[in-house]
Formats: structure tokens, sequence, C-alpha cells
């Protein structure tokens, strides 16, 4: 009845920690776990295999309606299945985060002697991670249909970069609603409710003026627009800080947002 | 010496609702402290400000001296918590889970590969290893998931209902490692719904319902405050019964159900006088067994203490450990 606790162990027993590790030890495994995830099967399917099989389907349909017109496939529709690849990436992050919830993961996380700025840094990591891996699969996928990188070296860096942030902002936003969403299985419905018309009504497929005179305003300021009109900005040999700018404004606005919002809510699952 | 659990006026309240209303509760190293209450107690509640998922409105807490407002992470990492539902990553296999949550508890990578492996062995998983923890049955979850957090040891043991939907064979295996744990000298905090794994496993229990501590005592201790002894009547028809129930009518607590007739008495020789007035009035007697109340009839008594067979004013003799039962 007063044996000292955690001192008579069973003799294979590694000794109790007593305290936490430390936020870098803390990302580390929990980065290494969500990592591996990301690289299984089912992981690469969602940020690989699917993009290249959009990207097909899209070349079966538009390639030759846009060459009719004058306009280069590659070049004026790969930002824009990567765009939507970096959209799904969002997605299965939140999918991933809500699966933690519910699972009690998250709970078992949460009482856990676990850095919790880790957890959320280890989440953007990976999605981070994942966007570069789609950004490298859609842009070599490009290059077979024509996309190149006009501006050398340091554009093209930009580009992945700007994709990269791109999905961070994206993930900030979709994890605020795995966050804060009650009903976990509604989950799906509501993140893939936005994504088709932020993403036809933009400059993604077809040019703004080209729209109704009603949806061109609509057009011209979503998101969307500013992040794929700065992608191809960013890859043509016409790079201007006026093409880039609103994508990149976006982008700032974006993270900024989503981060205080997923804060708020993060804080609102842990600390109750 | 430091208690390992030490919690003083705990409160909680969820709008008007009081959900814990100034709990009091310690529990020693190497204890078992039972924690049983009808759903929606506050048992959950309790476990939760314990663990650091709630913040209380009132009181304190302290886990080996550890205050979860000022050090929440020093608690978790003497902590270790199974929930009701089994809390593991279902997309990865018993022993990722297993290295993951441990190498997150400080073990190197090497160390918990190794760790892993003892607890599947020891917790009867070893087939299941490499299969993804969506794929196993739900005794294996349950087993895994206190494997994850049994994984590093640690001084408190919390665990929620660790047994609700258990087969009997993992029941089994799961008592015997509280037991265990406990005579390392950790310290053990459960809820049950099952009256008898708390009479089996728990050096005291503790009762509570809607936010209150009712009783705090060793499972003896409990069944005598409750009412002393039982004496249990089996008569010939529910007819007799009817009529047992009529001549002893005038002993408090009696209460009859089809042929059976339960009489609450002080002390084993009251029994002569209820056979003395059954024998009064003609009635045979099939069968007979006096004995101490079953620890369900203790959860009555203080829980619903209008409804508890064996329960009266008179025979509630309520010592030190009783706290207002009869509300």
């Amino acid at each position: 009845m007063s044996t000292t606790p955690g001192v008579a162990a069973v003799p294979a027993a590694p000794a109790p920690p007593g305290r936490p590790a430390g936020l870098q030890h803390d990302f580390q495994v929990l980065f290494d776990r969500l990592r591996t995830r990301s690289f299984s099967r089912g992981g690469l399917v969602a940020t690989v295999v699917q993009p290249l099989l959009f990207f097909a389907i899209f070349y079966c349909t538009f390639a030759t309606m846009l060459d009719a017109r004058g306009i280069d496939f590659g070049r004026f529709v790969t930002p824009t299945v990567l765009v939507q690849a970096l959209m799904f990436v969002a997605i299965g992050s939140a999918t991933d985060l809500a699966a933690d919830r519910s699972s009690g993961v998250f709970s078992r996380l949460l009482t856990s002697p676990v850095d919790m700025r880790a957890m959320s840094l280890a989440h953007l990591a990976v999605v981070a991670l994942q966007g570069l891996l789609s950004s490298v699969a859609v842009v070599l996928a490009g290059h077979l249909v024509g996309f190149r990188f006009d501006q050398g070296v340091l554009a093209a860096l930009g580009f992945v970069l700007f994709a990269v942030a791109f999905t961070v902002a994206l993930s900030l936003a979709t994890a605020t609603i795995a966050l804060r969403l009650k009903n976990l299985e509604a989950l799906s419905a509501v993140l893939h409710l936005p994504y088709l018309p932020l993403l036809v009504l933009s400059t993604g497929f077809v040019e703004a003026d080209l729209f109704p005179g009603w949806l061109q305003p609509i057009v011209a300021a979503s998101p969307v627009s500013g992040v794929i009109d700065a992608l191809r900005a960013l890859s043509s040999a016409e790079l201007t800080w006026g093409a880039v700018l609103p994508g990149l404004a976006w982008l700032v606005g974006l993270v900024a947002l989503f981060s205080w919002t997923t804060t708020t809510a993060f804080r609102k699952v842990a600390v109750r | 010496m430091t208690e390992a659990i030490s919690l003083s006026d705990l409160t909680k309240r969820f709008g008007e609702q009081t959900a814990l209303d100034r709990v009091s509760l310690r529990i020693p190293a190497g204890t078992v402290v039972g924690l049983l209450g009808p759903n929606g107690a506050g048992k959950t509640t309790l476990i939760n400000c314990l663990t650091t998922l709630l913040q209380p409105d009132g009181g304190t807490i302290e886990v080996l001296g550890h205050d979860p407002a000022t050090d929440p992470s020093l608690v978790r990492a003497n902590i270790a918590v199974t929930g009701q539902f089994a809390a593991l990553d279902e997309q990865i296999n018993p022993r990722e889970n297993l290295v993951f949550f441990g190498r997150l508890l400080g073990l190197g990578k090497g160390e918990a590969q190794q760790r892993a492996g003892e607890m599947l062995e020891r917790f009867e998983l070893g087939e299941a290893a490499y299969t993804p923890v969506g794929y196993l049955s739900g005794g294996m979850r349950r087993r895994l998931d206190l494997a994850v957090s049994l994984v590093v040891p640690r001084p408190v043991l919390v665990l929620d209902e660790p047994t609700t939907g258990l087969d009997p064979r993992s029941r089994k295996l799961l008592w015997e490692m509280v037991r265990a744990e406990a005579a390392r000298g950790v310290a053990v905090l459960l809820t049950t719904q099952y009256l008898e794994e708390a009479d089996q496993l728990a050096d005291r229990i503790v009762v509570i319902d809607k936010g209150r501590v009712l009783a705090d005592g060793s499972s003896d201790q409990l069944k005598r405050d409750v009412g002393g002894l039982m004496c249990r009547l089996t008569l010939t028809s529910a007819a007799d019964a009817r009529a047992a129930l009529l001549a002893l009518g005038e002993l408090p607590g009696v209460s009859a159900e089809g042929e059976k007739v339960a009489v609450p008495m002080a002390r084993p020789e009251d029994v002569g006088g209820v056979l003395g007035l059954l024998e009064g009035k003609g009635l045979r007697i099939a069968d007979i067994e006096v004995t101490k109340p079953t620890l369900d009839e203790v959860f009555f008594a203080f829980t619903e203490p209008s409804q508890a067979p064996g329960t009266s004013e008179t025979s509630q003799a309520p010592g030190n450990s009783v706290k207002g039962a009869a509300r």
C-alpha cells in the first residue's frame, strides 16, 4: 500500500519519464507517424495518382478546344490541375485530423505530455510535404504536355514554394472546420462543397473575360484566380510583380486569417 | 507521504448543471479505487478534470504533488489514461501504435521497438501485430488500448470503464494487469458499470451520483453500512410470498418478488423472529438464505434509496465512511 510509485517496475520496463521530452522531440515523433500515413498506398493515391488522373481527363477534354483558341494547354492548365490537387491535399489532411478526433487519438495526445505546438507544427509540416509531392508530380506530368519554367531555377523554386504555401493556407482553413465540426460524419460533405465552385468560378479553365458579365467580378476577385494567375506568371516568360502580387496578397491574408481560426479552434478542443 | 491522487472540493459546472459538487478523493500509491455511479453521475467529468482534459470551476487537484492547472504537462507525464473507447490510430498496426506512443512518452526508437514487442506478447496480441487496427476485433482493440496506456509505466493509471463490451477472457486478462500494476505501486482509479468488477478489483469503492460523493469505503464496509444482513426466503408460491409480505409488514424494508421475499436484518439471530411470524400464519418455506447485501444492493441503496430492497432508515448504520447516503 505504501510502495513508492514507479520504482518497483517490471524488470524490462523503461524508467517512467516523469517530465515532458520537449518540442523538437515531440515534433519528430508526431511528424514520423503522419509522414508514414501520407506515404502509405492510400496517401500516395490522394497526393499523386488522383491529380495525375484528373490531369489526363482534363487533357482529353480540353486540349483540342484550347488549342483551337490558340491557348497552350500545358502552360494554361498545369497550374489549375496543381491547385486542384492541393485542394485535395487540404481536404485529406482535415479528414485525417477528424479521424484522430473521432478515434480518440487526439484525446490521448492531449492527456500525454506532448507539446501542443508540436501537434500543429507536425500537421502543417506533413501538409507541406504532401503539397511538395503533388507539385513535383503535376509539374513532371505537365512537362509531357508542354509546361515549362521560362524564367529558370529561381522562378521554378518560387512556383513550388508558392504552391506549398497555398497548401498550408488551405489546410489551416480545413483544419479549422475539422476541429470545429461536431458531426464529423458530415465533414467530407462540408469540405467538398466549396471545392467545385471555387475551382470553376476562377480563371483555371477559362479566362475571366469569357465569363458572363455578372460573374466576371466574382471570378476576378477569387483567391483561386489570384493563386492560379500567380503560378502561371511564375512559370511564364512574362513574369511581373504585378501578376504575382494579388495571389501573394491572398496567400498572406489566408494564412493570417486561418492561423488565427485554427489556433482558436484548437484551444477550444484542447482546453475546456 | 504525498498521495498519488488528491482531489479536494472539486467542482465542475456545465452552464446551470453541476456535474461535480465538491468532490474529495484521495488515492495512495498501490491502491485501486473503484468509482461507481449511474450514467451521468459525473464519473467521466471527474476523470476528464483529473487528466487535464477539463478545467474545474473550483477545488484543487494534485497528482503526485503536481497541479494540472499550473503544471499540466507534469501531470500528463505521470498519468496513463484509458478512456471509454479505444483510442488508437486505426490506419497503422498495433506495433506501430505502441512504438508511436512509446516514443512520444520519451523512449528511444530501439527501446520503443523492444518495448512494443514485449507489450504485444504480454497482451496476447502477437498474431495481430501487423494487422491494421481498423481490422481488429473489439476485444483486441481494448487490450491494445490498455497496452498503449502501459507502454511506458507511470505511477498513476486511470481507467474509464475499461471492460465495457469485453469478452470474459479479455476481461480476466485486464483484471490481472490492473492487479499487477497496483502490486508495483501504481495508484489506479477505475470507473465501471460492473459491480462485480469493483468488488473484485477495488481496495476502496467510491459511490457518486449527481456529482456528489455518497459513500467511500471498502466493499465490505459499504455492505455493512447499507444494511447489515439480508434474509432471502423462497416460499412455495407467489400468493404465499404476498401473504408473507403482509405478515412481515411491520419490519422495515421488506420486499417481495415472485416467490421470493427479502428481509433486511441487523443480526443473524433475528432470523428466529421472522420464521416465527411466518409459522404463525402457516406459511411453508422452501428455502432460506442469510447473506450480506450484494454490491448491487449497496449501489441502489446509495443512488436510489427508495428502490433499494434491503435498505431502510433503521437498518442503516452509517459509519464514518458514509456521507449523507439518505437524501
